[in-house]
């Protein structure tokens, strides 16, 4: 009994066991909750975006929706095909929600204790994590032993391994100014440097956001669920609470996905002016980093949902052409074409100085001229250069020669309603 | 409406009901494309006369040939099939017929052909010369059992494979739920096989 | 660009390569009971069959043991969102038949409820060819619009979809006080919301890219397959049955065919746009002219048609609804042959899905615009 209590006030325990125990249990609680209010969000977004109200029954606005949700899928019946194979059945949607939570545990949610660690690979924990989660959905398609699930199972196989690459490769542009993995030393950097490396690597972001929407099966990208084609992809066979599991997966990745995108692209939890307070209220500025960090993912996540409901569904094999042709080029002449602008800025013009700190060395931009010349070589050079390469790559691509709009063509009418009377 | 009983459908008692002074439709004489066909094939054109569109009988054996001059002739030009059907005769010699509704396209006409068919003959399809006629051509296959030689694919459009019967002929009757098909499939009554399931009303 | 030659997959190991999906006939995409049965290799379509009839009623049967004034409500349930251009179909048959004349007025009233109809089953066409793609907005605009459309149709027929108040030589109701406001009060608003639809589809790269080139049907082979209405006239065949053989007071107005040039799944798309707009201005000149008068000719109590036959199509939304009406001189019609246009039109789907991807096949679904009702029968 006593070498039980030993054990359990043990520093040891407390600080390797118990405090990160809580921790996870409130962020747990605090992103599952989210996560069902992000549904709810998506049906309210998309009810006006389409001239309708969206949930309004349940609780007052629709409130209580997700609670509803949640409770007719725990009690819906669990199918399992009879022919599939039961334990990868099982197994697979947990593997999905696994990986998307255990990302969380290195996005920096805010300042101070709202960062859970900081482990300086940060990005690369976050992107190999996040491609084993790939696994659990092909799993499951190919356990469901049935053909849609199957189709559904490859053609995200297939989706992820090209899209992985070009999101990886996206994110190198903003490291090269950052020069650390860890994502706190990302964000310290921006704020150090009062800039958001968005303006610095615009193509960067352009092709992080359209890979994340890829990432996270979301329309124009969700071929692997296309509803259409596929019944519902690899997640046909699923119901009640196992499908749930991989609703909450997909819903994760999407928060995800916009907070690596606020993290390396948009300043994270930092916000300008905000940081004077950080000496005086160290409390008031955790709180409002957070809520700065929250605003700013779900800007993203709307504009995530804005798409989702606004544009049609690529096909399997442009998908493929613009990971491929468009985006994975891209982002080579964005790494290409940033190296060179930061050995010029550097090297010839000495706009920038490295300086050693908390986190490492990085890359900063004293001066206000130098952060013009970057700004204006990014929107001026690395934006024209990128398109004309891809341009040049993709002349004899169907895509990039799309005919223009096709009319049809009349005889020439009067172009009011005169003709016809009062209308 | 189910218990209704049979409909008279045989020809003396329609006459009978109602005395139709129907004059006879005026055969076709003048028409260019009708003497041409009668010129290239003397012994197709059984009979032509003028009904909401010029409708030729034509002989069952030169359906194929006629078709194909009628679709490539440059003046007859009839390049669409617009419709192909079936109908039932019962107390006909040749019971069935099989009608086909022409279009031109450049000449803005339509022209109506029929053919006789007897109990268990076979009518060569005109799937090579429209392929729009497969499925037409399968319906009626499926709906009245008529036969159609040389189709590429035939078989039952709308009912499924092992159903028996053709609904369209006019012995099947309206109402014929419980069928061998039905009971093999549906579950619905245990099947007697000394039972009558010629398919009288209930 | 990505149509492979099917020749080397034939020579190579069949039934290694190639897989059999079975689509429907519970499906999202099939628009109802349509089974398709595709042979896949990866995801391109080698070769498919259409399976049809699940929804077979035998309405041809049925109708033959009908009389000619109970045949009428069997004609809305087949294309059941088309009802009042089905039911036109057999009335102006039986009309032309048993030689009935039809008021003006009548023949005037019909042709703006065809016409509000043709506009409500080309926005549901819209909102489902839309939604098959992808863009899911786009089927709520356009249930917004048919919403007003129905709610004329509930005013004046008392129903939505089962419309059934055209008579054998008119109509059955005169129109309802404020009918020419509420459809005045649609067509104002209605070009407004067709740019709005246009802007979502018309440049927009994915749209272009899953419709510009995508199951292409030349003049020729359309007119082979027998294809009519919207499809025929995407593949650039100016032929409408409204212009050709114009019945009810088509001849008198004023309007449009639009053609495609391409016959693609972009240039059908177009089409129909167009054809809301130009129904919309025939709906508007048929206002205009509408007569006084009666509603209903002269019609015997017993409809017994001299003993003959007849053919007489219109031009529904889906394209040439043949009525083929064989009479004996009773009341009820010796044989009725209804020529369903979406069924002839779905026997292209084969030539033009072949080479393309699973994919395509929804969008050429949807863009061939069945509906089972009418394909069944």
């Amino acid at each position: 009994m006593e070498l039980v209590e030993r054990i359990i006030s043990n520093p040891v325990m407390m600080e390797y066991v118990w405090k990160p125990l809580v921790v996870i249990l409130i962020l747990l609680f605090i992103v599952l909750t989210l996560v069902a209010y992000l549904v709810y969000a998506e049906r309210k977004v998309s009810a006006f975006i389409q001239a309708r109200l969206g949930p309004m029954r349940v609780g007052p606005y629709g409130l209580l929706q997700p609670l509803a949700d949640l409770i007719k899928l725990l009690l819906k019946e669990d199918l399992i095909p009879a022919e599939g194979d039961r334990a990868i059945f099982k197994f697979a949607p947990i593997m999905s929600v696994v990986c998307a939570l255990v990302v969380l545990a290195v996005i920096p949610f805010g300042w101070g204790v709202a960062t859970i660690t900081d482990i300086n690979i940060g990005l690369l924990f976050i992107l190999s994590v996040s491609s084993v989660g790939i696994l659990g959905i092909i799993l499951g398609g190919w356990a469901s032993n049935s053909k849609y699930p199957l189709l559904g199972a490859l053609r995200s196989s297939a989706q992820m391994v090209s899209y992985e690459v070009a999101m990886a490769l996206a994110l190198v542009g903003p490291l090269m100014f950052a020069k650390s993995l860890s994502m706190t030393a990302i964000v310290e950097a921006q704020r150090a440097d009062h800039i958001w490396y968005l303006l610095y690597q615009p193509v960067a972001f352009l092709i992080f956001l359209v890979a994340g929407v890829a990432e996270t099966n979301r329309t124009p990208f969700d071929l692997p669920e296309a509803e259409a084609e596929l019944v519902a992809g690899f997640h046909t066979e699923y119901s009640g609470f196992r499908w749930s599991l991989y609703f909450l997966a997909e819903y994760t990745n999407m928060l995800i996905s916009s907070a690596i995108a606020v993290t390396v692209f948009l300043g994270g939890w930092s916000f300008p002016l905000l940081d004077r307070l950080r000496p005086e209220h160290p409390g008031l500025f955790t709180l409002l980093s957070i809520l700065v960090f929250a605003v700013k993912v779900f800007v993203l996540i709307y504009i995530f949902m804005w798409f989702r409901w606004t544009f049609p569904r690529y096909r399997y094999d442009q998908l493929m052409d613009l990971g491929w042709k468009w985006m994975i080029p891209a982002t080579l002449a964005n790494i290409l074409i940033t190296g060179a602008i930061i050995m010029i800025g550097q090297e010839t013009l000495g706009l920038t100085k490295v300086t050693g700190g908390e986190y490492g060395e990085r890359l900063v931009v004293p001066g206000l001229a130098g952060k013009a010349y970057f700004i204006g070589m990014a929107w001026l050079v690395l934006v024209p250069l990128t398109w004309i390469i891809l341009a040049i790559i993709n002349r004899r691509s169907y895509d990039f020669n799309l005919r223009a709009q096709r009319q049809i063509r009349l005889p020439e009418r009067p172009a009011t309603d005169d003709v016809f009377g009062k209308v | 409406m189910t218990d209704k009983p049979e409909k008279p459908k045989s020809a003396p008692k329609v006459s009978a009901k109602k005395p139709v002074a129907s004059s006879e439709p005026p055969p076709i004489t003048d028409d260019p494309i009708v003497d041409r066909l009668r010129q290239q094939f003397p012994e197709a054109v059984l009979e032509a006369i003028q009904l909401d569109w010029p409708t030729l009988r034509i002989a069952r054996d030169y359906i194929l040939r006629v078709c194909r001059f009628l679709r490539d002739d440059a003046e007859a030009q009839f390049d669409f099939l617009t419709d192909l059907t079936g109908r039932h005769i019962p107390d006909a010699e040749k019971p069935f017929q099989v009608i086909y509704h022409l279009y031109s396209f450049p000449r803005n006409a339509r022209l109506r052909l029929k053919v006789d068919v007897g109990q268990d003959e076979a009518i060569p399809s005109v799937v090579e010369v429209w392929s729009g006629a497969n499925w037409m051509e399968r319906e009626v296959y499926d709906l009245f059992g008529i036969r159609f030689e040389n189709h590429p694919d035939l078989r039952r459009l709308l009912l499924p494979e092992d159903w028996e019967g053709h609904p369209l002929r006019k012995d099947y009757p309206l109402l014929f739920r419980y069928n061998r098909w039905t009971q093999e499939h549906l579950n619905m009554i245990p099947f007697d096989p000394e039972g009558e399931y010629t398919g009288k009303f209930e | 660009m990505y149509q492979r030659d099917l020749g080397a997959t034939e020579k190579g190991s069949p039934g290694i390569r190639e897989m059999v999906l079975n689509m429907g006939p519970q499906h999202p995409a099939t628009h109802g009971v349509l089974r398709i049965i595709l042979k896949l290799d990866g995801e391109t379509v080698v070769d498919l069959d259409c399976d049809i009839g699940y929804l077979h009623r035998g309405v041809e049967k049925i109708c033959e043991n009908r009389p000619y004034t109970h045949i009428e409500p069997y004609f809305d349930r087949l294309d059941y969102v088309a009802g009042v251009s089905n039911n036109l179909a057999y009335i102006e048959a039986v009309e032309k038949l048993a030689g009935i004349e039809v008021p003006p007025r009548a023949q005037y009233i019909r042709v703006i409820l065809t016409e509000l109809q043709r506009i409500a089953s080309h926005l549901l066409w819209l909102g489902t060819h839309a939604m098959d793609i992808g863009a899911v907005t786009i089927f709520l605009y356009a249930f917004r619009e048919r919403e007003e459309v129905l709610n004329i149709f509930e005013n004046y027929f008392g129903a939505r979809l089962t419309t059934n108040a055209l008579r054998i030589g008119g109509l059955f109701y005169d129109t309802y006080p404020g009918f020419e406001e509420q459809v005045r009060a649609f067509c104002r608003i209605f070009p407004e919301r067709l740019n709005e639809y246009e802007t979502i589809l018309n440049e927009n790269r994915i749209w272009l890219g899953r419709t510009v080139g995508v199951g292409v049907l030349t003049a020729e082979e359309a007119k082979d397959l027998s294809v009519t209405g919207p499809v025929l006239r995407g593949s650039g065949v100016k032929w409408d049955i409204r212009k050709a053989f114009p019945y009810e007071v088509y001849d008198e107005l004023d309007w449009e065919v639009p053609v495609g040039e391409n016959g693609d799944t972009y240039d059908r798309y177009l089409v129909r746009m167009e054809e809301m707009r130009q129904s919309r201005h025939i709906i508007l000149q048929a206002l205009d002219r509408l007569p006084q008068g009666p509603i209903l000719g002269k019609v015997p109590k017993m409809i017994r048609p001299p003993a003959g036959e007849v053919y007489h199509s219109i031009e529904s939304p889906k394209g040439e609804l043949g009525v083929y009406l064989v009479s004996n001189g009773t009341s009820f019609p010796e044989r009725l042959r209804i020529r369903p246009p979406s069924q002839i039109n779905l026997q292209a789907l084969r030539k033009m899905a072949i080479g393309h991807m699973v994919a395509d096949v929804i969008a050429l679904i949807g863009s061939i615009d069945i509906v089972l009702g009418e394909v069944d029968r």
